[in-house]
């Protein structure tokens, strides 16, 4: 639970294999996973569609 | 003395769709006194401090209201407002400790709310989701935010799609998109994992009225060991019933909350079971959406 309400909130489940789970994706969280694997078919167009300012 | 069954629903007038949310809101808060939204029927007074099954109230409460890209991409940015409560008790919940309690979180001020969504509308978002836990047991505040938020603002009901006819008909025209869960393929899985009778029919029912009143984006989430129990049946309904809808094959099971409980929940789903699952939709010309 965020600890006040203009606190964003993002999961994720780092598995064994490498593979990354994420749970409420924000855009921060879509911008750093996309510099840790450009190539991710999920979160690349997920992240791509990030605005310019933060939301 | 109460009401029994809530208010007949006016037809559409040439009216806004906010002015029209406000009336429900109003409809919807009455219907507390004897709450049939979703599909356990409880029948019991909110208003009074009665709870069903879900153990809500009368008041709303949200645990989340950001601006997220996890959705689907015709959806995304999109500024999520998740209510606490729901009317299932899926073990695996990725968000179990607010959806099982009503009470966690935040009040939720609508007006306040408002605000916020409409800001992030001025930021980029495209579109405002509610969700929860499940929003249909919250119809009353749901309605009322709706009735804060501009005519034409793209609107998403996140559902658990077991609600009933009553909240279906007050629910009409003020969501542009229903995005609906089909978890279970069968009663049986249902019942196990989320304590709940009768569940194919009643989301089958929810399925096809939303396809015919709204938007539709059918979500499946994978879960280990169901692909052949739960999705297959799920796939081949939707081919035959509703062949064209968008459906969003989801594989990245997290196995949170009380997944532990049943074995096979107890890991993610195997990159072999994901690509049958895959190979069914194709095999059945599903219109899968990312």
């Amino acid at each position: 639970m965020k600890k006040n309400k203009n606190e964003l909130s993002a999961e994720l489940l780092i598995l064994p294999d490498g593979r990354i789970l994420v749970q409420n994706l924000t855009q921060p969280m879509a911008e750093i996973l996309r510099k840790l694997n450009p190539r991710d078919r999920q979160i690349a167009p997920r992240a791509a569609k990030c605005s310019p300012k933060p939301l | 003395m109460i009401c029994a069954e809530p208010k007949r629903v006016a037809p559409k007038k040439n009216i806004s769709r906010s002015a029209l949310a406000r009336e429900r809101a109003v409809i919807a808060h009455a219907a507390l006194a004897n709450c049939h939204f979703c599909a356990h029927h409880c029948g019991v007074n909110r208003l009074a401090g009665e709870t069903g099954l879900c153990h809500d109230g009368a008041g709303a409460r949200f645990f989340l209201a950001q601006t997220e890209m996890s959705d689907e991409l015709e959806l995304i940015p999109t500024f999520a407002v998740a209510l606490s409560g729901c009317d299932l008790r899926c073990d695996f919940c990725i968000t179990g400790a607010e959806s099982w309690n009503p009470r966690a979180g935040l009040g939720f001020d609508v007006t306040a709310m408002a605000t916020r969504a409409k800001a992030a509308l001025g930021q980029g978002a495209r579109t405002i989701m509610v969700l929860g836990g499940e929003p249909t047991i919250h119809l009353p505040a749901a309605l009322e935010f709706v009735s804060h938020l501009p005519d034409s603002a793209k609107l998403i009901w996140k559902t658990n799609a077991h609600g009933t006819a009553p909240a279906r008909e007050l629910l009409d025209g003020m969501f542009d998109l229903w995005l609906a869960d089909f978890k279970f393929g069968n009663d049986t899985c249902a019942r196990r994992l989320a304590k709940v009778s009768g569940y194919v029919s009643i989301v089958q029912e929810n399925l096809l009225w939303a396809s015919e009143h709204s938007g539709l984006i059918v979500r499946h989430l994978l879960m280990p060991g169901h692909g052949e129990c739960c999705w297959r049946p799920v796939a081949e309904w939707l081919a035959a019933n509703l062949p064209g809808v968008k459906v969003n094959l989801r594989s990245g099971f997290w196995p949170a909350w009380k997944s532990a409980r049943h074995a096979e929940l107890r890991g993610t789903v195997a990159d072999g079971e994901a690509r049958k699952a895959w190979q069914i939709a194709e095999n059945l010309g599903l219109n899968l959406v990312p």
